[in-house]
């Protein structure tokens, strides 16, 4: 990748730097544990469009971007692919009906073929065995339709008939047609054996499967006889020393450097983990690498002969990271042509690691900042450092004793182990023998065709490689679930019908999809509740200081920065309560930090592990054997010791109109309080009609025992609970003169409309309430009257949820499952606390009619947009500014994760291990593992965000034009789009090939059911959509 | 006939894991069995195994130390395997702990392990591996022991190998059981050692007949043997590498092997053979020595670990250190009550190192601080130039790895490659090439040689070379 704007490098040094800026982009991007935001984990492919993407992510990576083609045909037997999906996505491809080749099937039908029966090269073991164990050879395929075989079986026998007139003396050129030359017997002996009998007429009549299709292999495999001994299409070249070594050695130098340098990335960039951290960390990697290893006496590993000399004439010269690299660049022989790749392939070979220096060169994170200066050239100079030695020992071993830069050459003249691959005699053959038999197509066809026309045919089978055909596939997998989904909601609009009184309630929650369940409750439980969805910290961003935060975080999506800053303030009068908490946190704190230590130290360790061993059991075994009880009792004796103040956030801040050092500003003015709220009202299109609680529902997550907690909390606040953005907004909501400045931009709250906070936690399904003491008399009874509602509907919740849980109690029983989704969020030996966003599909943006009453199993997204208020577009335009990013990377994090979990997500978390704070390892020496772990993946049905935006197409057209990273997601196709017509209700879905491409729902009649729960209930399969009858709709009816 | 059977009860405690292992065996005959029968096979069998302990600890409680004898699993000329338990306070102590981990073990895995495809193979392992613990604590001769011995071994080795899919695992596997393998010599020798000079292996007997012989250099070189393998066992100095590679299994596994039962199973033997041992100045003394350094270097490398597993590994191995400096100090009854509290503290604080970020957020946060190197600067005193001297050494582990690896590793694999090349040397004499590793290819299709089967098509360029060697001899 080079821009053209960036002037020819114009020495070594600008070469190395702008060579690590481009590989850098490479890497992963994933943020330290405790800030953990879904992201695309292929975002660095994004400007592509996707499907290009994956093969880049392929050759550059060596990742799989889609599931392998086994799934699929699984899926294609188990009806989640349908035959029409297929129809649909060839139809779309540009190919053509002429046929391929005389008497071939069309290029349309052919790719159908070659696509439905994964027909493509096959390693040389599997050849072998299909062959020889499976005798493929001499029977069709098990899956060959009838059609085809009895034309393949007629066109034989009619080419056969004038040969066996004259059989008598012309047995073994007859032989040689059908059988070729065999290995180990002469022609006629090989068709003897295959008739089982003397060559004779009624020998071939009776054995016609195995005479026709042993003639078209032979046909096939002479016809492909001048393929034999080209390379390999998207064989990779062998070209580091690393490879060329690999291949004449079979020894890895990753594995003689990865144990010396893991510990040393580990150890530098630990962020609090170690109790002894590196010396000498403020001077960076490179520097203090060189000065510990050189400190003192001790044994250096046998590969590294020569390494001490040198490093301590580094040391003695001052020799920075950047002359180190380049030092052992030129040594390695690495001309300055070739130092991008290089320097690409060498930060590729620990993508987790180099990621990691990376990230945290940029952005430090919130906790754990430590003196270290972190630069990903330190780690590229100290690697490079360790290859070069451990490159020069593997040569020794193979008898290179010359310098390091002939290594290459050295290796070139070397006989290889596995040499590089050709096509053998077969390979070719086989995909063509394979299509011929799908297609009908005799030994006679092949015979006949011309070498120009074989050559067309196998280009084509070469063009549908495996690549390709996943693709298909993947397209035809995605429109199953798209159809599906648009079908229900056209079904849906026709008939649903919201309550058609003032709501009493509105309940503002997350867009998450974890939500669409606690909504369809709501609604279904009390036609008296209205609720709305959006990002998650409520339009308010500010960086918060909470009374037990050492300093601020960013509670708002990871791409806004919050320009505000709130603190929680404990009331006067409650001061020495404050106190109080503060000295007992310390003093928890300062006695889990010594405990810490001294189990770990050695002397204080005896003690320690006397006198706590003895203790542990009871905490050990009460949280294994009893955890629900075990994490009540923690609750408990948290709450008993550590007292809970009340406490206010910022007021309101007056005068200051500029923030005087930092650049955060001391709360919200008036004026932005009611910008705030203004935005928020009107992007959720609720600016008419209020009901008596307007609750707003932070989301919050609990589990134990997770390095990934912040992944299943509100992605919309950093990873954070969205608790103080609900509650700032309550604060400011119910304020009289935020509500007169609303009133005169027209958004008229009547006085008896309260704003409530709350935090829901979507693991343990619990609410709680925030400053309920302000709540004036009436406000109060009106919650009374709520909670018994959203306590229902956390029930009920608990028994959607419990139907994808295996070891959930199988009883429809609702308190069964509330206690049961109550002990996992508390149970340390629970690695799924709740599934996240598994499942995670689509995204609905626009009014709740599209979707009211619609079971949509939790795959969701929701986000209210009204577009009868939005006539000039404007908050369409920010709200898919602010979400389309998270809900892309939502979907896409998940998606990477499980089409490849174990390059691109981070495999099953069981062997995982807390590393520096910062990320996991596998056991104790391996790369940071990115990417979501199997345990949350496992259910997920990887599919790119189907978004359906309620907006005429040429609104979103004129939109793409203006926010670039919409565009970028949507014309690349990272979200796939439909819109449907505020009015009309006509659906356009966007295919960058077709543009806006209009999509006619087939009717269909949705189940009908009275309750979610007789939907979704001892199911454990994601669902098709189905109506729900909401009470309203029963009123109605009766 | 209270004693006998409460003797007979304790006896079974390794036969129900035994049992339940071979049941889940026999279950995926037929096809792969639900984790739910698979989680209620172990769990009866380790409860069984359970209640077996506690029989353990009521006989010793009511009728002191029992040598329970079963008679012979067979006899050859002047040879018998004796099946012989000791049940005293040691092993009822130590069956009843093992017990508890194990039950803990399995309700913890029940959970954890769910929908993971090896979940019938970690049970089916960690039962054989309750087995192979209970039998070694029970064990009353020193070859029932090492038949406890190895069962904890291959388990260890298998559950450290359980993501057999990757290489690493593997590789760590491997280490883990050559270093298991050498170190056994030592029980293996020790044993035979016993019975040349003692007649016997019964534990009773040989305590027994120690006066005897007090002072006698073949008990030198038993007990050494003993504390070799106890070494082995217990991560000890110098062969105690394999610890922290040994993280690779699942969490559970760590905990129950490495933070619990079978890295203190070391510290068990000794404590079994504590009689014979103590004879000896010599083998307290080395006791002592190796423990200490043990403990010193695992605590050092502790302290700089970045990494929650390994820094409880090594922990965990400065401890037992300290354990090997107790019983060669001859306060066994300190060493097994620091046994059996640290190997509990251990398991719990495994099984929590997944919580580090979170408990390491909520510290700072409740101290106040924004910047880890606060709590992690120690040493601040000490001068810069012995401060990265030592902080060196303790991460590398005092260069113990790279040192066995350059003196002994080493030069064993370059004399066996110079023997190879001798031997591929003179197989050319004899005009043969020697096939594997030259990476010459094997032919794509070999023949199939069945009269009845078609023959394979074999392109003419796979054919065998028709200028073969056997053709020209």
């Amino acid at each position: 990748m080079i821009t053209p704007d960036v002037a020819p490098a114009r020495g070594p040094r600008d070469r190395l730097r702008q060579a690590l800026e481009h590989a850098a982009q490479w890497l992963p991007i994933q943020a330290p544990l405790e800030v953990f935001v879904h992201n695309n984990l292929l975002a660095a492919f994004q400007h592509l469009p996707f499907h290009q993407a994956m093969l880049a992510a392929r050759r550059k990576l060596g990742v799989r971007g889609y599931f392998p083609e086994e799934r699929y045909r699984q899926e294609h037997a188990s009806g989640r692919i349908g035959e029409a999906d297929l129809d649909a996505v060839f139809a779309d491809e540009p190919l053509s009906d002429s046929p391929l080749a005389p008497h071939f099937p069309g290029e349309r039908a052919a790719a159908r073929i070659i696509t439905r029966h994964s027909i493509g090269t096959e390693t040389p073991a599997d050849l072998h065995w299909k062959i020889v164990e499976d005798q493929a050879t001499t029977y069709f395929a098990a899956d060959v339709g009838d059609d085809a075989r009895n034309a393949i079986l007629a066109a034989t026998a009619d080419w056969l008939q004038p040969q066996l007139v004259h059989l008598q003396g012309a047995e073994d050129a007859v032989a040689r047609a059908i059988v070729g030359r065999p290995a180990f017997r002469t022609p006629v002996g090989e068709l003897t054996a295959l008739l089982g009998d003397r060559l004779h007429a009624a020998a071939f009549a009776e054995r016609r499967e195995p005479v026709a299709v042993r003639a078209l292999w032979t046909a096939c495999v002479e016809a492909c006889a001048h393929y034999t001994g080209m390379p390999v299409l998207g064989a990779r070249k062998l070209w580091t020393h690393r490879e060329l070594l690999r291949a004449c050695s079979d020894v890895d130098a990753n594995d003689l450097v990865h144990p010396v340098l893991i510990p040393l990335c580990a150890a530098f960039l630990d962020r609090g983990q170690s109790q002894w951290a590196m010396p000498d960390r403020a001077d960076g990697f490179f520097l203090a690498w060189l000065r510990v290893k050189q400190a003192g006496l001790s044994i250096r590993p046998g590969w590294m002969l020569g390494a001490d000399r040198r490093m301590r004439d580094w040391l003695t010269r001052g020799v920075t990271a950047e002359d180190a690299a380049l030092e052992v660049l030129a040594e390695l022989g690495v001309g300055p042509d070739e130092v991008e790749t290089y320097v690409e392939r060498t930060l590729l070979q620990l993508p987790g690691w180099s990621g990691m220096f990376h990230r945290l060169e940029r952005a430090p994170g919130p906790i754990g900042r430590s003196r270290a200066k972190i630069e990903l050239l330190d780690f590229l100079a100290v690697r490079l450092t360790y290859d070069l030695y451990a490159f020069r020992d593997i040569a020794r071993q193979l008898g290179h004793h010359g310098p390091a830069s002939a290594i290459r050459s050295a290796c070139a003249r070397l006989p290889q182990i596995a040499p590089p691959a050709v096509r053998g005699p077969h390979d070719t053959a086989w995909p063509l023998f394979l299509l011929a038999q799908h297609a009908g197509v005799g030994a006679p066809t092949i015979h006949a065709a011309s070498r120009g026309d074989i050559d067309t045919v196998i280009a084509f089978l070469d063009r549908h490689d495996d690549m390709t055909r996943m693709r298909l596939w993947h397209e035809a997998y995605e429109r199953h679930y798209r159809v599906e989904l648009l079908d229900a909601i056209a079904a849906n609009v026709r008939v649903a019908s919201l309550p058609p009184v003032a709501p009493r309630f509105q309940v503002m929650l997350c867009l998450d999809d974890r939500f669409e369940s606690s909504r369809r409750y709501l609604e279904e439980i009390s036609p008296e509740v209205e609720t709305y969805g959006g990002p998650g910290f409520f339009g308010v961003a500010f960086a918060y200081q909470g009374i037990d935060d050492p300093r601020t975080f960013p509670l708002c999506p990871v791409i806004v920065t919050p320009q505000h800053r709130i603190d929680e303030v404990v009331l006067t009068q409650q001061f020495d309560l404050a106190e109080l908490r503060k000295q007992r946190r310390q003093q928890l704190a300062r006695a889990s930090a010594l405990f810490g230590r001294a189990s770990r130290s050695l002397w204080l360790g005896l003690l320690v592990s006397i006198v706590t061993g003895m203790v542990a059991v009871v905490p050990l075994l009460l949280s294994i054997f009893a955890p629900r009880t075990a994490g009540r009792l923690r609750q408990a004796i948290r709450r008993k010791l550590v007292p809970e103040p009340r406490t206010r956030l910022t007021p309101a801040r007056i005068g200051l109109t500029r923030a005087p050092d930092d650049d955060l500003l001391p709360g919200f003015s008036v004026d932005e309080m009611a910008a705030r709220v203004a935005a928020l009202l009107e992007n959720l299109g609720m600016t008419r009609r209020f009901g008596r609680l307007i609750v707003a529902l932070g989301h919050d997550t609990s589990s134990v025992n997770n390095p990934l907690l912040a992944a299943y909390s509100c992605a919309a606040c950093g990873g954070r609970s969205g608790g103080p953005n609900a509650r700032y907004l309550a604060h400011i909501g119910n304020r009289p003169d935020v509500r007169q400045k609303l009133a005169e931009r027209g958004i008229v709250i009547p006085p008896d409309s309260v704003f409530v906070a709350g935090v829901y936690d979507t693991c343990a399904e619990a609410i709680t309430w925030i400053d309920e003491d302000l709540l004036p008399a009436s406000a109060r009874g009106e919650l009374a009257d709520l909670e018994p509602i959203l306590a229902e509907m956390c029930r009920r919740n608990a028994v959607e949820r419990s139907r994808r849980f295996d070891s959930a109690p199988k009883q429809r029983a609702a308190d069964t499952a509330l206690k049961h989704v109550e002990g996992r969020a508390v149970d340390f030996s629970e690695p799924r606390a709740e599934l996240g966003h598994a499942t995670c599909a689509c995204s609905i943006i626009g009014r709740r009619e599209l979707s009211y009453g619609l079971f949509l199993d939790r795959r969701c997204l929701l986000v209210s947009y009204d577009p009868t208020q939005d006539p000039d577009h404007k908050i369409l335009e920010r709200t898919l500014a602010a979400t389309s990013p998270v809900g892309a990377g939502i979907a896409l994090d998940y998606y990477c994760s499980s089409v490849d979990p174990e390059k691109l997500g981070s495999g099953t978390k069981l062997p995982h291990n807390v590393t520096a704070l910062a990320g996991v390892m596998n056991g104790s020496s391996s790369d940071l593992r990115t990417g979501l772990p199997t345990q949350a993946t496992e259910m997920h049905e990887p599919m790119r965000l189907e978004v359906i935006v309620e907006a005429a197409p040429e609104v979103l057209q004129d939109i793409l034009t203006r926010q670039a990273g919409v565009a970028e997601l949507v014309l690349n196709e990272w979200v796939r789009v439909t819109a449907i017509h505020p009015e009309t209700r006509e659906m356009w879905t966007f295919d960058a090939r077709f543009g806006f491409r209009k999509y006619t729902p087939t009717p269909v009649e949705l189940p009908l059911v009275p309750r979610s729960e007789d939907w979704c209930a001892g199911r454990r399969d994601c669902l098709k959509p189905a109506r729900i009858v909401t009470p309203n709709e029963v009123k109605h009816a009766s | 006939m209270l004693p006998d059977l409460l003797s007979a009860g304790f006896a079974l405690a390794p036969v129900w894991p035994a049992l339940a292992a071979v049941v889940i065996a026999f279950l995926l005959l037929p096809g792969r069995p639900s984790e739910r029968v698979v989680a209620r096979v172990t769990a009866v069998a380790v409860w069984l195994s359970l209640a077996s302990a506690a029989c353990g600890v009521l006989l010793c409680l009511s009728h002191g130390p029992v040598d329970y004898r079963l008679g012979n699993w067979y006899e050859a000329a002047e040879y018998s395997f004796p099946l012989v338990m000791l049940f005293d306070g040691l092993t009822a102590a130590m069956s009843a702990f093992v017990a508890v981990i194990v039950l803990t073990t399995v309700k913890f895995s029940v959970t954890y392990l769910h929908r993971e495809p090896g979940f019938v193979r970690f049970f089916v392992l960690t039962l054989f591996f309750a087995a192979g613990m209970q039998l070694l604590v029970l064990a009353g001769s020193a070859e029932l022991l090492f038949i406890g011995w190895e069962f904890v071994g291959i388990s260890s080795v298998l559950l450290v190998a359980f993501f057999h899919e990757r290489a690493m695992p593997v590789q760590a596997a491997l280490r883990v059981l050559v270093t298991y393998r050498v170190c056994d010599i030592g029980l293996l020798l020790g044993a035979v050692g016993l019975h040349h000079w003692l007649g016997t292996t019964v534990w009773a007997d040989v305590f027994a007949g120690l006066p005897q012989h007090a002072g006698e250099t073949a008990g030198l070189a038993v007990g050494l043997a003993l504390v070799f393998a106890a070494m082995g066992k217990s991560a000890q100095f110098p062969v105690g590498g394999w610890l922290p590679r040994a993280m690779e299994g699942p969490t559970a596994s760590s905990a129950v092997f490495y933070g619990s039962l079978s890295v203190h199973a070391g510290v068990y033997l000794l404590l079994r053979a504590a009689p014979l041992l103590e004879q000896s100045l010599v083998i307290r003394a080395v006791l002592v020595v190796v423990g200490l350094v043990t403990a010193v270097i695992a605590a050092l490398s502790s302290q700089v670990s970045a990494d929650a597993k390994s820094a409880v590994a090594h922990a965990t191995a400065s401890q037992v250190g300290l354990m090997f400096v107790e019983c060669g100090l001859g306060l066994y009854t300190l060493a097994l009550v620091h046994l059996i509290t640290h190997a509990t503290l251990r398991y719990y604080q495994f099984l929590r190192t997944l919580s580090a970020v979170q408990d390491a957020m909520w510290q700072q946060a409740a101290l106040g601080r924004t910047d880890s190197d606060e709590a992690a600067a120690r040493w601040e005193e000490v001068a810069p130039g012995p401060r990265r001297a030592l902080y060196r050494l303790a991460l590398e582990r005092f260069a113990v790895e790279p040192a066995l690896d350059r003196w002994l590793t080493r030069p064993i694999m370059n004399l066996s490659r110079a023997l190879d090349r001798l031997e591929g040397g003179l197989l050319a004499l004899h005009a043969r090439t020697p096939e594997a590793g030259t990476g010459a290819p094997l032919p794509l299709m070999a023949p199939d040689l069945s009269p009845d089967a078609p023959a394979p098509v074999l392109s003419p360029a796979l054919r065998p070379d028709a200028g073969a060697p056997e053709a020209r001899v």
